[in-house]
């Protein structure tokens, strides 16, 4: 329950930032999400492959093991890299388009325009999204221990 | 009590150098400060659930075992990440604005100053407020040793938000440079 407010801040803070500043729509673009979920899902499946779909379900999970606390944060901070590097590839992509198209200032706003998407996109579904899976497996596991020492 | 004397001296300090320089009016961004208490506030419920309350007993309470130590560490360093990337998200968002309804040269500088506030908010927030709180914990602690791998990965949540940090003030500064120099060739 309260996981869905803090969920509902987040979004509303957002959001009525980004209707002050301007709108919706300038905020959206395909190429920027497709190569933010093209890589962060080509990066899992190389580094982990089915042992992936694994760790997410230790997020549902109500007893993690000891064994998979430290394996388990490892892979998501793998994954919060893989967006940076998603959004490295980005940078390179429009400074390329930018370059080559120096003569033409109208495709200037649009390439300038991915890398920072990118970067945002990148930023929210790591920052609010994989890390919270993260804290809160090692907050299930942390929190179960100290019983039973107690019960020792 | 050394607590208030602290955050006092902060405020105070700031307080007095946006005083002498008459900047005031300039570093207030009302939307900024919603963002960043928006988003750490939301992120600390999201992650946290209702154990968010118990775990800032750890400032006053000291840990006595090596989970509470990595529970509390990382509760701060989290606030501390999560601000720190809330800033970063609100300069984005204001150079996508800048970006797309920029008209002349001139009218680069003061956008682009005014999209680095949220950034500066975020980063006196992470600082100022969650890094020292996290510096009580450690003080606080009643432990004799770390063990390595927790000490490894309360490294790593500490240099995560760096590369994002970094590629975000490399994509802001050549932005500006690129406008620059192709709006100033128009």
């Amino acid at each position: 329950m309260f996981k869905l407010i803090g969920l509902i801040i987040c979004c509303a803070s957002i959001a009525v930032v980004v209707d002050a500043q301007g709108s919706f729509g300038m905020y959206l673009d395909i190429p920027a999400l497709v190569l933010l979920f093209g890589i962060t899902l080509a990066g899992i499946v190389v580094g982990y492959g089915k042992q992936s779909i694994y760790y997410f379900g230790l997020a549902w999970k109500k007893q993690i093991p000891s064994k998979d606390l430290l394996p388990a944060l490892n892979f998501f901070n793998y994954i919060s890299r893989l967006t940076l590097y998603s959004s490295v590839c980005a940078f390179f992509i429009s400074a390329i388009v930018i370059i080559i198209n120096i003569d033409e200032p109208k495709m200037l706003g649009p390439a300038i325009a991915i890398t920072l998407l990118n970067i945002i996109y990148g930023l929210v579904f790591s920052f609010f999204i994989i890390q919270p899976i993260k804290h809160g497996v090692l907050l299930k596991r942390l929190k179960a221990e100290p019983a039973l020492k107690g019960e020792k | 009590m050394n607590k208030l004397i602290g955050y006092l001296l902060f405020g105070l300090t700031f307080a007095a150098v946006l005083e002498l320089t008459g900047y005031t009016d300039l570093m207030l961004d009302l939307y900024s400060l919603l963002l960043i208490f928006g988003i750490v506030f939301g992120v600390m419920f999201l992650s946290y659930g209702t154990q968010a309350f118990s775990a800032f007993k750890y400032i006053s309470q000291p840990v006595t075992s090596q989970r509470e130590f990595f529970l509390a560490v990382s509760f701060f360093d989290h606030l501390a990440n999560t601000a720190i990337i809330a800033g970063l998200l609100g300069t984005l968002l204001n150079q996508i604005v800048m970006l797309s309804t920029i008209e002349s040269t001139i009218a680069l500088f003061p956008e682009t100053g005014f999209s680095l506030i949220s950034f500066l908010y975020g980063y006196v927030v992470a600082k100022f407020i969650f890094e020292p709180l996290k510096q009580n914990v450690i003080r606080n602690a009643k432990i004799n040793n770390i063990n390595a791998l927790i000490q490894l990965h309360i490294d790593q949540n500490n240099t995560l938000p760096n590369g994002f940090l970094f590629m975000g003030f490399v994509v802001v500064i050549s932005n500006l440079l690129l406008l620059l120099s192709s709006l100033s060739g128009m």
